[in-house]
């Protein structure tokens, strides 16, 4: 078989025309998303890939200020998961698809935001691990890469939320199921999606 | 003001779309929906997840749209998002093989009720790897050259022509073995 037969039985592989109900719910979702980006042209006055303006500059000192205190509540009522999404929602619009994760640790607040715009999912998860007193909360994305100091070492995963709404974390070597609520690094393991609120 | 002409160009419509009007944004959605839900079937090879992966690739083009500085053109940055999504795509997959193997064994039937030529390029390309799949479907399904092939994939030129050379010889002999099949 030469080139041009190969080429000619390939085309025999027609596609499914997409039914219209799954394109109608593509449309709907994706505009969804598109007015949810409140899409604006960036101008040529940027850093790290936002407008920096007054405007900014005040809604980050804002956020950073909130953060913190957002951050210290009883880690599973609904309205501090509503609380979560809006965080997320908050420091996506100053860093327009750069935000990797929002970490709590110690009290202390980490955004770990991308050199350049990535585009993400649009899956927002949270993690909380906890040991002893200690509790480590992570807000990010499905799909997204994180790393994170538990005890003394450093351990990185990919987030991954299943199409059942469960959240796995994957690392070099292994993967954890939250829904079986396992021990990382001796570290319990708690997530869910946010996507629902 | 409501764009009346289909034949806006993709930049026009592009630079709509970043100023925040939506209309523009659902012309291109309108112009490139079936395109991306081609391309994810051939390399998923199955309906329902074409489905999935058409719509997360214009969810996250439509959150990445304020972003795309129109150094490629809006088509092939489609298609750079299409290969991200099939790849999240490809991990999950890999996570829920008794799902994926349901979805084969319903494909399969699908395919049986279809042509023979049907079935056969379609038992033959689903023995591909992901990635060998995705090259083909870019350089002879979409007619892409390798270049365009490897900036949509995000490697390099000669491992789209690796990956197309792999691709080839596999199929040509996936292909034989079943010819040699049908006439036994």
């Amino acid at each position: 078989m030469n080139d041009d037969e190969l080429q000619q039985r390939l085309h025999k592989l027609t596609t499914p025309e997409p039914s219209e109900a799954a394109r109608e719910r593509a449309r709907h979702r994706a505009l969804i998303a598109f007015q949810q980006t409140g899409s604006v042209q960036p101008d040529n006055s940027t850093w790290l890939g936002f407008r920096w303006n007054w405007r900014y500059a005040v809604a980050l000192m804002l956020i950073l200020g909130t953060l913190p205190f957002l951050f210290f509540r009883h880690p599973h009522s609904s309205e501090n998961l509503a609380n979560d999404r809006q965080i997320l929602q908050q420091t996506e619009k100053l860093f327009p698809n750069q935000v990797n994760a929002v970490v709590e640790q110690n009290g202390k607040i980490d955004l770990s935001i991308a050199e350049s715009p990535v585009v993400g999912s649009d899956q927002p998860v949270l993690l909380l691990f906890k040991r002893g007193h200690e509790t480590i909360r992570v807000l990010s994305y499905s799909g997204h890469r994180v790393c994170l100091m538990l005890g003394k070492t450093q351990n990185c995963f990919e987030i991954l939320a299943t199409p059942a709404g469960g959240v796995i974390l994957e690392s070099e070597d292994q993967v954890w199921l939250a829904s079986e609520h396992p021990k990382v690094a001796g570290y319990s393991l708690r997530a869910q999606t946010l996507a629902s609120l | 003001m409501r764009i009346e002409n289909e034949d806006v160009p993709d930049a026009q419509l592009v630079g709509n779309a970043r100023s925040g009007d939506a209309q523009s944004f659902e012309i291109l959605f309108d112009r490139y929906y079936a395109m991306i839900h081609a391309f994810a079937y051939r390399v998923c090879l199955v309906e329902t997840e074409a489905d999935d992966i058409a719509q997360e690739t214009f969810i996250r083009a439509a959150r990445g749209i304020s972003n795309f500085r129109g150094t490629a053109s809006f088509k092939n940055w489609l298609y750079r998002i299409a290969h991200n999504a099939l790849i999240d795509w490809g991990k999950k997959a890999k996570r829920h093989r008794d799902k994926q193997v349901d979805f084969a064994a319903e494909l399969d039937t699908r395919a049986q009720a279809r042509t023979p030529d049907y079935a056969d390029i379609h038992f033959a390309l689903k023995q591909l790897s992901p990635d060998l799949r995705e090259a083909v479907a870019l350089v002879y399904f979409e007619e892409m050259n390798h270049r365009e092939a490897a900036d949509a994939m995000d490697c390099a030129e000669t491992t789209v022509s690796w990956r197309i050379f792999q691709a080839k010889r596999a199929l040509k002999k996936l292909l034989k073995e079943k010819e040699g099949e049908s006439h036994e």
